[in-house]
């Protein structure tokens, strides 16, 4: 690409030079043509030449009239008598013969007849006996010796007409020189003239010629550069697929570490509760620190590759700032006390917006970022969470939040420094205190997101004070508390002994992490026959049965455990089921089943009813109505927001997009088994597949997705709207892989 | 004086058209002092037969006017003063397509009649204020406008400035 690169700029180079030379020629052609025409346009020559023809008329005139004048005088002697009137006739005569000598002394001629000696003195002599006969013609008519004085001026009057004959062919032979000289001139004129417009046609040629060339490289210089945008455009691709499927892989791989991770972190917490000796427990205890301190090492690289794989979401809903700063506060006790900091939080008792519409989740990441950092970098210190309202311009509301510790502070080298990825202030940082120096890059990143500011002020010695200043977006309180504000403890449940009968995978999950979030362990069975097999085996304290599954429906199986002779003959088994008719609860309660739950099931319903199991309550708990899946509002991905906030907040977002993939893993194999059924008129498959699609669905939220599964079901004779439920399907599919 | 000169020549025409009003029947005055000009051919009023003549006092009393100019035939900027060839061919009740213009020496020219007509062309019979001798190209001399009009400053109008005009017959 480079040498490609070095060809277009040699071409370009090449193209400005021959530029350069165009326009040389072109100024040079310029001139020409301005010498062309300054040369044509002389048209002294041409005014010289009328001159020259009139000079020659007004000399063969001058010649004619002294002739006229000599033949009339000549034929006035010859007559006997001489009239008064032909005196006066040859008196204007003469009058003639001297206003046309006048001539050649004026005007025009001026110039032409003294420019040669021969002329010059033709034109003097002709003058002088013009002048010297003055005297005999001037009142010639009124003289009395009239004869007498004509008869003297003969030889003068011959003389005249001499001259003027010489005055003219003088006259004639200059010219004729003259006209030879013009046309040497005209004929120079034209070989000049010639000169010139070959130089202009060659300059024209040159200027073509150049042209096209230009056009030629600029052509060329226009595809090098063609070539070279795509080559970019390829490497560019192939960088960011590289990167992608870098951030993928990070995804990926730190989603794989983080599960087993989990579990050891559990089971050390286990350990921790049982009765082991002082030492193993300090042993646990570093065994979870260390553990804990690498699932948040894990978080930071997630996060900065969901950040540049451009994944990092941010859903803005109503949150309360004071609980918020709490939970931060609650969650950093313990680390600051082990460092023995004091962790202080400076709040004004009433805030005037507390409800604040914001990414939750990610405003207390930020803080938490920063409160342990601080606790971090601060040994016996104290450490300060400040939060404080203000009024910006234009009467703008907005919030600071601070975090102040009185630790090892940063330079301004650090500082500039701080929010870059993977740097620390130094490298000696990295060894003491650990770290992936993700923290606050990340924290940036989020900040930006969230349209806030972030920055640091710090002395080294003395402590540093990080802030991060946002604009309120005010908003009044949830009417339902909203899931990060929903009190996360239940009371403490006894550990039952609950076996889930569920065939779909999407649920079976949700149903088990929600069993595990309230101190459950369960069983699993994924269809009534294995659940039978299983309730002959071992004494439940509840069961948890899907209505429509493969092999054996839950009615079906219901009727099977309450007819054995098994040990869970009396054992409560709830039926958990999207259909919510009245008919369904009628088979229910036929079939011998003491509850019944609409899915999907919520983590609170499931907690009473596990609390009503275990108070042995004979009566099941009161069957909820099917929430009206309309009044569910829905966000761009088509999941339910409130329903995803809750899954969140139990699950873990990771959890959450796992369980959306294989929802939509299954609802691909559903809708296969639904058309298949249909294709075949196997109405009651079809019928299972959209129950459990429908079911499914609304579990994950997908209320649209249920909806018409069950507007399908009611009216299978309707027209079709398979198509209608696969669009949405895989409109879903694409906003989640976009 | 220029004024004066204005004033003399506007009351010139003045009285020429008032007298072409009471006496347009009648024959044009004979001509009191030396005929200078001749107008021949197709004229309808005449002093003369079949003809119109004109002496110095007749032309000046005609519509005219003063110009300064440089001319082929004389030296740096000189003044005519005269008639419209238009005021005299109108004097002479003249109409036609050409005239033919006639000098003493008998040199003619063809002058197209729209040249009176369109252009402001003089029959100069004063140069630089004072009357013109034969000698000095008097004493009719036929000027174009040249000062008005350079495009006119070429050989085609150069040959129909006739100078000593005698006598200017009508065509028709």
């Amino acid at each position: 690409m480079s040498a490609r690169g070095d060809k277009i700029s040699d071409v370009l180079k090449r193209a400005s030079l021959r530029a350069a030379v165009l326009q040389a020629f072109s100024v040079v052609l310029l001139v020409i043509l301005i010498l062309l025409y300054m040369d044509m346009s002389d048209r002294q020559a041409s005014l010289q030449n009328s001159i020259r023809e009139n000079a020659m008329w007004a000399a063969f005139q001058l010649d004619r009239e002294a002739h006229e004048l000599e033949t009339e005088t000549r034929l006035l002697l010859a007559a006997p008598e001489v009239e008064q009137g032909q005196l006066k006739a040859l008196s204007r005569r003469y009058d003639i013969v001297y206003s046309r000598n006048d001539l050649l002394s004026q005007g025009h001629f001026q110039g032409f007849f003294v420019q040669s000696g021969d002329l010059s003195a033709s034109s003097i002599a002709i003058g002088q006996i013009v002048k010297s006969l003055d005297h005999v013609f001037t009142g010639l008519e009124k003289s009395t010796d009239a004869r007498t004085r004509l008869t003297a001026v003969l030889p003068a009057l011959d003389a005249l007409h001499d001259e003027t004959n010489k005055l003219l062919l003088t006259s004639n032979t200059v010219i004729s020189d003259n006209r030879a000289q013009a046309r040497d001139d005209l004929i120079h004129l034209q070989k000049t003239s010639g000169i010139y417009v070959f130089l202009l046609t060659l300059s024209v040629g040159f200027l073509i010629f150049t042209l096209r060339r230009q056009l030629k490289a600029v052509r060329q210089a226009g595809q090098g550069f063609e070539a070279m945008a795509n080559d970019l455009a390829s490497a560019y691709n192939a960088a960011d697929a590289g990167n992608r499927a870098k951030s993928q892989f990070m995804a990926t791989m730190g989603h794989e570490i983080r599960t087993p991770l989990n579990a050891i972190l559990g089971t050390a917490e286990l350990l921790e509760l049982s009765d082991i000796p002082d030492d193993v427990r300090d042993n646990i205890r570093t065994i979870r620190s260390s553990g804990e301190a690498l699932l948040e090492v894990l978080n930071e690289i997630l996060d900065y590759s969901k950040i540049e794989y451009g994944k990092l979401e941010i859903e803005l809903r109503p949150a309360n700032l004071p609980e918020l700063a709490h939970t931060v506060m609650d969650i950093m006790a313990s680390r600051a006390k082990e460092r023995g900091n004091a962790l202080v939080l400076d709040m004004p008792d009433q805030l005037l917006h507390p409800w604040i519409k914001t990414d939750p989740t990610r405003l207390r990441q930020i803080i938490l970022n920063l409160v342990s950092n601080a606790t971090k970098f601060t040994r016996n210190g104290t450490v300060t969470l400040r939060l404080r309202e203000f009024s910006g311009p234009n009467g703008r509301q907005f919030v600071r939040i601070e975090v102040q510790d009185t630790g090892i502070g940063i330079d301004e080298a650090g500082r500039k420094k701080l929010f870059k990825p993977f740097s620390q202030v130094d490298a000696s940082i990295s060894r003491r205190f650990g770290g992936t120096g993700l923290g606050l890059t990340i924290s940036k990143e989020i900040a930006e997101r969230l349209g806030a500011q972030m920055g640091v002020e710090s002395e080294i010695g003395k402590g540093s004070t990080f802030w991060l200043e946002m604009r309120i977006e005010a908003t009044d309180a949830p009417e339902i508390a909203s899931p990060s504000e929903r009190p996360t403890g239940f009371a403490p449940l006894h550990s039952l002994k609950v076996l889930l009968v569920e065939d779909n995978k999407v649920n079976q999950q949700l149903a088990l992490r929600f069993l595990e979030r309230l101190g459950q362990k369960a069983d699993l069975a994924t269809n009534g026959a294995e659940a039978v097999k299983v309730a002959t085996a071992r004494t439940y304290d509840l069961i948890l049965m899907d209505m429509q599954m493969p092999v054996m429906d839950g009615i079906e199986a219901a009727r099977a455990i309450r007819a054995g002779q098994g040990p869970n003959r009396t054992s409560p088994i709830i039926a958990m089921t999207a259909n919510a008719s009245d008919e369904d609860r009628d088979a229910c309660r036929e079939a011998g089943m003491n509850g019944f739950e609409p899915k999907p099931i919520t983590l609170k319903r499931l907690h009473s009813v596990l609390a009503g199991v275990a108070k042995r309550s004979e009566t099941a708990p009161a069957p909820t109505t099917l929430p009206d899946n309309d009044a569910f509002g829905a966000s761009e991905d088509g999941i339910d927001p409130a329903r995803k906030a809750e899954l969140v907040e139990v699950l873990g977002e990771e959890i959450f997009d796992e369980l959306v993939a294989s929802f939509f893993a299954d609802a691909d194999a559903l809708m296969t088994e639904y058309r298949d059924a249909r294709a075949a008129g196997d109405r009651h498959a079809a019928d299972k597949a959209l129950h459990t699609l429908k079911g499914a669905a609304a579990n994950v939220g997908f209320n649209a997705v249920a909806n018409i599964a069950q507007a399908i079901r009611q009216s299978p004779e309707a027209p079709d709207r398979t198509d209608q439920l696969t669009a949405l399907l895989a409109s879903y599919t694409f906003n989640k892989a976009a | 004086m220029k004024t004066f000169i204005h004033a003399l020549l506007l009351t010139g025409a003045f009285a020429i058209s008032t007298g072409a009003l009471t006496s347009n029947a009648l024959a044009l005055d004979k001509p009191a002092g030396d005929t200078i000009l001749t107008i021949t051919g197709h004229v309808t009023k005449t002093n003369s037969s079949k003809a119109a003549t004109f002496d110095m006092a007749m032309l000046e009393k005609l519509d005219g006017r003063k110009a300064t100019m440089e001319t082929p035939w004389t030296t740096g900027k000189t003044e005519f003063s005269g008639p419209y060839l238009r005021a005299v061919l109108a004097a002479a009740g003249a109409s036609g397509k050409k005239l033919i213009v006639k000098a003493l020496n008998d040199y003619a020219s063809e002058v197209p009649f729209e040249d009176a007509e369109k252009l402001d062309t003089i029959l100069a019979v004063r140069m630089n204020g004072d009357e013109m001798s034969v000698r000095e190209k008097g004493p009719v001399f036929l000027i174009y406008p040249f000062d008005k009009d350079h495009s006119l400053y070429n050989e085609k109008y150069f040959s129909r400035s006739v100078w000593q005009i005698k006598e200017i017959e009508v065509v028709e």
